[in-house]
């Protein structure tokens, strides 16, 4: 029994710097899930850039089911520097797992100081990118201790 | 009690997957750091003192997990954490070899042994930071193979610290006389089993192997259908199960006890038992319960490491059979409901058995429940 998992759902947007878009940004996606699959584009006159999504087939056979854990990363290289554009793992095989099921449309800026940390639906993202997805609760963990019983 | 919650250390137990998998180091600090709000620093030096900022992968752990120290209203408190790995799988099914000593001197599966042998050099290295940093409290979490590791690092260092123990549809770890020891040591207090009721992985490595705790309270949670279910296995399942309820509200969803007179008359039942997960529970308990019955006449054996698994649990009923009338009646009930899940005619008298037939009856039962296991292992998700 073969099942599709997508290990990067579809990512289109835009890199900015100080809020303009750069054209020529050179961004090299590395995936890893056992082995890492590498693969680049280039950001064109507006901006804008598309990597496809990527999937691998999980054979059956195996006596363990696994965890599907994957690591995401993109880094952004321009002008002698690099950013770490997008780092993630990816919790949940299905596509588009990255923004709640809709399409992944992101916006980039590689002026920001800090880095963005997002999970969604358990999957924890940090990059200098905003997208439209819902981010999950940060949890009070100090109110779900047990009391110290006996 | 210095236990801690169920979402805090299912969220840990997912984590950890996260944080090892992470392809930079800040994005594991910024799991551990905004997640948990400061509540925690990795205790590896090495790791605190590595390049920040840098875009190249940073091998962020060890293969199995790392530790965590508490901060704050934790302080005082470390978190081993071990995730899952495919590498041990194939061990789990291979039942020719010889157990091996454990730290504490009892019987465990070789395969995990050996790994967690593989991680003491690194593990002793955290131990030197515990003392230096006068942690009082050890929290040892893992999900899957994980959880056989949390369990052989509990066990490790249980009479030195106080010592907590987490596991999430762990496979079982050790023989009987392993767990039994492990549960007397820790208490059922301190020790959180969590498992789906259909997740098939807590069915393995089948008898002789126990889980741990061997008896007393264990955190059992619904999950549909009667059959066995992979995906019941993945750890986000298990974080949604546990989501913010108290320890004292999952036990809840125990089913009752077996207790030994409930066990003692299934055995003793006329119907002839069917192959059904459910009368593989009852066989484990019963499996126990006559265990329990020799061990308190014969004194505790020096099994070397050179019997199999198997021919430590024919010799031990074996025994059983020579020394006492009363014994040898309840090892043949036991060795009857086997034939019978066998789908074959049960033997009459104990006059019949012996440690050689004993063990092939037990081969026969392990190896169906091997198979179908495995099969149902294969429709994973």
């Amino acid at each position: 029994m073969d099942i599709k998992q997508c290990l990067f759902s579809t990512m289109t947007g835009v890199v900015n710097l100080q809020g303009k878009p750069v054209a020529n940004v050179r961004l090299v996606r590395t995936i890893n899930y056992n082995k890492d699959i590498v693969d680049e584009t280039v950001t064109d006159e507006n901006g804008a850039f598309e990597f496809t999504a990527v999937f691998r087939n999980n054979y059956a056979g195996k006596i363990l089911p696994m965890e599907f854990v994957v690591s995401q990363l993109i880094i952004a290289h321009h002008e002698g520097k690099e950013y770490e554009m997008w780092a993630g793992v990816k919790r949940k095989p299905e596509e588009n797992a990255e923004s709640r099921g809709k399409p992944l449309v992101v916006t980039c800026e590689l002026g920001l100081e800090e880095l963005n940390y997002k999970g969604v639906d358990g999957s924890p993202i940090t990059s200098l990118c905003t997208w439209d997805a819902e981010p999950d609760p940060i949890r009070d963990y100090s109110l779900f201790e047990e009391d110290n019983e006996d | 009690m210095s236990r801690r919650s169920p979402q805090l250390t299912s969220d840990l137990a997912k984590d950890v997957y996260d944080i090892s998998t992470a392809p930079t180091l800040n994005a594991a600090l910024n799991i551990l750091n905004i997640k948990y709000k400061g509540s925690f620093t990795f205790a590896d030096s090495n790791l605190l003192n590595a390049r920040t900022g840098g875009p190249a992968g940073i091998k962020i752990s060890s293969a199995f997990g790392f530790v965590l120290l508490g901060q704050g209203a934790l302080a005082g408190h470390a978190f081993i954490l071990f995730r899952g790995t495919q590498l041990l799988a194939d061990w789990l099914t291979n039942f020719n070899v010889a157990p091996a000593r454990s730290d504490s001197g009892y019987l465990v599966h070789d395969g995990f042994n050996k790994s967690f042998n593989s991680m003491k050099p690194k593990l002793e290295e955290f131990r030197k930071i515990l003392t230096k940093e006068k942690i009082k409290f050890v929290h040892c979490i893992g999900h899957s193979l994980g959880g056989a590791l949390a369990t052989l690092c509990a066990n490790w260092l249980q009479n030195k610290y106080s010592t907590y123990l987490y596991t999430f549809g762990s496979p079982r770890v050790g023989l009987y006389d392993f767990s039994n020891y492990l549960t007397a040591e820790m208490t059922s207090k301190r020790i959180y089993r969590v498992y789906h009721k259909t997740d098939p992985v807590p069915m393995i490595p089948t008898w002789p192997f126990v889980h741990v705790p061997e008896s007393g309270q264990d955190y059992w949670l619904p999950s549909p259908g009667v059959l066995p279910s992979p995906e019941y296995h993945a750890m986000d399942k298990y974080t949604t199960s546990v989501s913010t309820n108290s320890w004292g509200t999952l036990s809840g969803y125990r089913e009752a006890h077996k207790d030994d007179i409930q066990i003692a008359q299934w055995l003793m039942e006329k119907t002839r038992a069917t192959f059904s997960m459910n009368t593989l529970r009852w066989l484990g308990n019963a499996l126990i319960y006559v265990l329990k019955k020799i061990k308190a006449i014969v004194s505790a054996q020096q099994i070397t490491g050179q019997f199999t698994v198997m021919d430590h649990l024919a010799y031990v009923l074996a025994k059983g059979i020579n020394l006492v009338e009363v014994l040898s009646n309840w090892v043949l009930l036991f060795i009857r409901k086997v034939m019978e899940i066998l789908g074959l005619k049960p033997v009459e008298k104990s006059g019949e058995l012996n440690k050689d037939f004993i063990r092939n009856m037990l081969s026969r039962l392990q190896a169906k429940i091997n198979t179908q296991v495995e099969a149902a292992l294969r429709y994973q998700v």
